[in-house]
């Protein structure tokens, strides 16, 4: 009983927030700050959600972790999957981190033009003690050769073997059988044209000439001999067409809303 | 074996005029040419304007061409444009489109210059987050940062001037991810606040068309047949330009599909009339 | 041979793997099927860090805002703020904790859900209101004279957009009632021809798909296996 309080009140809170946003004049908005707090907001909320997915990954494995080590059949191929994701997430990392632990030193060093170097050893003392290794002196000359060479290793790093097999994992694989996973639906299409369609009743037909109609209008050769097909697919278009997925959208819009109020008011049973 | 017939007809229909390279000229497409109107009489030299490349490998064979004749419209026209997307997967796609874009106007002269005309920010997570910040934000240089090799703005040509959501005079989109064009008429408060452009696949053009008519968008791209007309458009305008002969080649092989397909329908209607499925 | 043509030379192969599938489902087919899953899976968690969680979360949190030289408003509340976060963000993980533990997955469910909800309530008004106002067309258009095809096309756009939206309520028609049926029956017809404008789209899209493919082959990947030989 208590919960089903507790998470009604967080509902409303945290739902809350927005409709009060949105709906409080402007007046209200500068005392409060919204504008201000509003993007830290925002990025809190989105936060708790980037943790969900990490659950993706843990079902991942646990689905093809039991295969392979059970043994079941075609283990082989979640294996694939598993080391194929064990690389990608390595590679993807292990630059991010190279480059990244550069990049902070190099911030560092810059921050060093306005700030003493005591000063933000105690802000950032991990970085300090990688600069102070480098450069126990801290003269002009030595940072300045240490930044060189910070951003030296930056740039071999983006044509290093752990970037060059992410690059072939991305652009090799992970973009062109994607595109090409999306263009069988195209084979599907054609399959389904011959076989599935079939106009035997009144709206068989007006679906088939509808499609026929937005198909036809842009066709070049068709267009060639009959031009007034693109005046009445544009006609077909902007007026029929339109207005029945307005229809459609405002009953999805307003069920929507519906659905949001009923959430944010804690309605909706989550549990 | 029917189904392989079947699947080898399409092959044929579709990779004749690409392994033949024949064309056939892309026709009027009313929505392309409006918008590729508006943009021609509406953005001048030095005008912001934002490019967001919100499409991945599933739908880059469609936006790509779109967002490629886009950007050189308005580099043509020495419009200011950042470069960004909302999509994890559209990261390579911002670099490699932008490259091509600028060596074809390096070869007829037209030099471009990144950081002065152009800038790539690259991938934003969370668009609901950014888009709101843009209509609050009093400096978008600030909001955005750096760019996608994490230079900062400020360091560019580009980015000396500090301005606002008022100072953009156009916001593109090219995108098929479903809600993506939906979250950006909720929160830029498109038609009244923005002007949005949208270019999207051709499975969303009848959605698309209620917003152009309520003036949530301002122009529209229709797929592959409006880039192309958009294309033929810009050879028009610009006599020297070379056309893009890959997506002219694309769209005579889409002409040829789609007469396939309605071939087939029209075949499987009539072995099915006369009893022969 | 050089990296990038490696890379050409392998989605062409990878591209016909996933090709061969049409012929019949084959163990190179799964075998692509699995790696593409396998690094797409990989991918996001990796993108989401280094694009939100690490430069919007933890920096300001481990204070390496200074060195990005990110002027801050309130450090202390957007700590707190994404340290709660972070904290809700692990509930989720909860669900593989013992069974009185679940309620923190619900927790973190119902605020994830309500934030959505409030956000949606929001954007909902502003896509909306729009929508509702441009559907208000006149039914006789002076331009200055009369327009008869735009007053048709405004005429057949309201008819459309009234009877699609009360298709949709189904306590208003009476199954039994002819004008009730043929009102229905030309409500399904306006219904089918938006659905028929879509499957025309959609197979232009689909082909596009298909089409990008095959020129990528042609003029990419056959020319880098030529250049082997």
């Amino acid at each position: 009983m208590l919960a089903q309080y507790l998470l009604r009140f967080l509902a409303f809170i945290f739902g809350g927030y927005f409709v009060f946003e949105f709906f409080s004049p402007q007046s209200w908005k500068e005392s409060l700050q919204l504008e201000k707090i509003n993007p830290v907001v925002l990025n809190a909320l989105t936060t708790v959600s980037a943790f969900a997915v990490g659950l993706g990954v843990i079902n991942l494995f646990i689905t093809h972790g039991k295969r392979v080590f059970g043994l079941y059949r075609r283990w082989f191929f979640s294996l694939v999957l598993l080391s194929s994701f064990l690389i990608t997430t390595f590679c993807g990392f292990y630059s991010f981190v190279y480059i990244e632990s550069r990049n902070l030193q190099i911030k560092f060093l810059e921050a060093l033009e306005t700030n003493s170097f005591e000063v933000l050893s105690i802000k950032h003392p991990s970085i300090a003690r990688k600069i102070f290794l480098a450069c126990p002196i801290q003269d002009s000359s030595c940072l300045q050769i240490l930044k060189d060479q910070l951003n030296r290793e930056i740039e071999q790093s983006k044509s290093g073997l752990v970037s060059n097999i992410f690059k072939v994992l991305s652009e090799g694989l992970l973009f062109p059988l994607g595109a090409a996973m999306f263009s069988l639906l195209a084979f599907y299409i054609a399959s389904a044209s011959y076989r599935a369609f079939r106009f035997r009743s009144l709206f068989g037909l007006v679906l088939l000439a509808s499609a026929l109609i937005v198909i036809l209008g842009q066709n070049s050769l068709w267009l060639s001999q009959f031009e007034f097909f693109l005046d009445l697919r544009a006609w077909l278009l902007n007026n029929v067409s339109m207005a029945a997925f307005r229809a459609i959208t405002f009953g999805a819009l307003i069920g929507g809303l519906i659905l949001a109020i009923r959430i944010w008011l804690g309605m909706e049973k989550l549990k | 074996m029917k189904l392989l017939a079947i699947y080898a007809g399409l092959i044929l229909a579709v990779g004749v005029p690409i392994f033949f390279s024949f064309y056939v000229r892309p026709p009027l497409n009313l929505a392309a040419d409006s918008f590729f109107k508006n943009v021609e009489e509406t953005i001048n030299q030095g005008d912001i304007t934002f490019l967001s490349f919100d499409f991945g490998p599933g739908t880059v064979a469609e936006n790509g061409p779109q967002a490629q004749v886009v950007l050189e419209h308005l580099l043509r026209k020495k419009a200011k444009v950042f470069i960004l997307s909302f999509y994890a997967l559209s990261q390579p796609f911002l670099v490699s489109i932008s490259k091509a874009v600028e060596q074809k106007l390096q070869k007829e002269g037209v030099f471009v210059t990144y950081g002065q005309d152009y800038v790539i920010i690259g991938f934003k997570p969370s668009p609901e987050l950014f888009l709101q910040s843009v209509l609050g934000a009093k400096d978008l240089i600030e909001l955005m940062g750096r760019d996608f090799r994490g230079t900062p703005l400020k360091d560019f040509e580009i980015g000396q001037s500090p301005f606002d959501y008022t100072a953009i005079k156009a916001w593109f989109q090219f995108s098929g991810l479903a809600d993506m064009l939906q979250t950006y008429i909720r929160f830029l408060e498109t038609g009244k606040k923005l002007k949005l452009y949208h270019g999207c696949t051709s499975i969303t053009v009848p959605e698309s068309y209620i917003y152009l008519d309520s003036g949530q968008i301002s122009g529209l791209l229709e797929g592959l047949a409006g880039s192309s007309w958009y294309e033929s458009l810009l050879s028009k305008y610009f006599p020297t330009r070379e056309p893009n002969q890959r997506l002219l080649l694309q769209f005579t092989s889409l002409t040829f599909g789609q007469l396939y397909i309605i071939f087939l329908i029209i075949l499987g209607n009539l072995l099915s009339f006369f009893g022969r499925d | 041979m050089s990296l990038e043509v490696f890379i050409v030379l392998l989605a062409g192969f990878g591209t016909l793997g996933v090709y061969s599938f049409l012929i019949k489902e084959n163990s190179f087919f799964r075998l692509i099927e699995h790696i593409f899953i396998g690094i797409a899976a990989g991918y996001t968690p990796f993108y989401v860090f280094q694009n939100f969680l690490w430069p919007k979360v933890f920096v300001p949190l481990l204070g390496l805002n200074e060195l990005y030289g990110v002027d801050v408003e309130f450090p202390t509340f957007e700590r707190l703020a994404y340290i709660v976060a972070i904290v809700v963000g692990l509930f989720f993980y909860a669900q593989y904790l013992p069974k009185r533990l679940q309620i923190l997955v619900v927790i973190a469910l119902t605020i994830s859900l309500a934030a959505s909800a409030g956000l949606a309530i929001k954007g909902i008004f502003t896509e909306l209101v729009p929508q509702l106002l441009s559907s208000f067309k006149p039914i006789l258009v002076f331009n200055p004279e009369f327009d008869f095809l735009e007053s048709l096309s405004n005429i057949v756009f309201l008819a459309t957009l009234l009877l699609c939206l009360t298709y949709f309520i189904f306590t208003l028609y009476s199954s039994e009632a002819i004008v009730s049926r043929r009102l229905l029956t030309v409500a399904k017809i306006l219904l089918l021809i938006c659905f028929g404008a879509f499957f025309g789209s959609t197979i232009s899209a689909r082909l596009s798909l298909l089409i990008e493919r095959l020129v990528f082959l042609k003029e990419e990947w056959i020319p880098a296996l030529l250049g082997l030989f």
